[in-house]
């Protein structure tokens, strides 16, 4: 917290190598969620460099009653939502009704995954076809390893939600994993 | 034993080799793993160019709008004085030195400003 401090001032000073440092130390955040967040390749580039550009702008702004990494996350989650909304991709949550749930986990696409020896990959296929939500709470939990509250921070949803929201992606992705085993092994 | 025990023990790093389990395992070892997509290795300079650029554009929109309240401010006393004379221009006219030094100290500082002040705060 002191050395976000001590950057921050550095920035707010008018000093541009510390905003480079600033950068550099949370580049990999901004990029893992807005590259979970959207889809097409193309705009991942460009939105990144908005959040930063977000950051630097609303840089006095910021108090110290977070973390920096969790106010950088919480710009570049909203940024990514936003954009998304523009592009009216629905967000929020996977259709409630089991057929949906169904087709997320048939192996109706059971050749592009067999394409896909390696299991990983396989998984982060499956993660893509996740609501943007659900990608970026699992994002936030598994990879950025973000307490619960930091991903309430961010997320703006209430915890219940989170932890609903984390277990069925999980669940969902087992279901699938599932059933790519137990094709793998008749084979 | 339910998926929310599966996933806690998971978690915990006890897993089994067989079922749900195994399928845990294969999906929380994928989710620590990080996504492929990773910023270009001049991102950072992408970005400080953009802001530059951006700062560059707010002083352009500041200068702007100076001179237009600068001309409306004349026109507002030309209009309320009834009084358009050339008598400012020929004061000028009697110091065409102090004109020009005018001038170029402004645009010395200008360039000062620009060359060592900015570039020592890494704006430039």
């Amino acid at each position: 917290m002191t050395d976000d401090k001590a950057l921050v001032a550095q920035v707010l000073g008018g000093d541009q190598q510390a905003f480079r440092m600033l950068i550099k130390q949370h580049e990999r955040l901004v990029s893992h969620m807005i590259g979970r967040l959207i889809n097409k390749p193309e705009d991942r580039e460009e939105l990144c460099q908005d959040v930063f550009l977000k950051v630097y702008d609303k840089l006095g702004e910021f108090t110290f009653q977070s973390k920096l990494s969790t106010w950088i996350a919480t710009i570049a989650y909203r940024h990514g939502i936003n954009h998304l909304r523009k592009r009216r991709v629905p967000i929020s949550d996977l259709p409630e009704d089991e057929t949906s749930i169904e087709r997320f986990i048939a192996i109706d696409d059971a050749s592009e995954i067999l394409a896909e020896r390696e299991m990983d990959q396989i998984v982060f296929t499956l993660i893509e076809k996740l609501p943007p939500q659900y990608k970026a709470i699992l994002t936030l939990y598994h990879v950025e390893e973000m307490s619960y509250p930091e991903i309430v921070e961010i997320t703006g949803l209430p915890e219940g939600t989170v932890k609903n929201y984390l277990f069925r992606a999980r669940q969902l992705l087992k279901e699938k994993v599932k059933q790519y085993l137990g094709k793998e092994a008749t084979l | 034993m339910t998926d929310e025990e599966l996933q806690k023990q998971t978690e915990a790093g006890v897993s089994a080799q067989h079922g749900d389990g195994e399928s845990y395992r294969h999906v929380f070892n994928a989710l620590k793993k990080e996504p492929a997509f990773h910023v270009s290795l001049s991102f950072a300079d992408r970005v400080l160019a953009r802001i530059e650029k951006k700062e560059e554009q707010r002083d352009f929109r500041w200068l702007a709008v100076g001179i237009l309240l600068l001309v409306i401010a004349l026109i507002v006393v030309l209009a309320l004085t009834k009084s358009f004379t050339t008598g400012i221009f020929s004061f000028i006219s009697g110091y065409p030195g102090l004109i020009i030094f005018g001038i170029a100290f402004v645009l010395l500082l200008q360039w000062v400003d620009r060359k060592l002040i900015r570039k020592e705060k890494g704006l430039v």
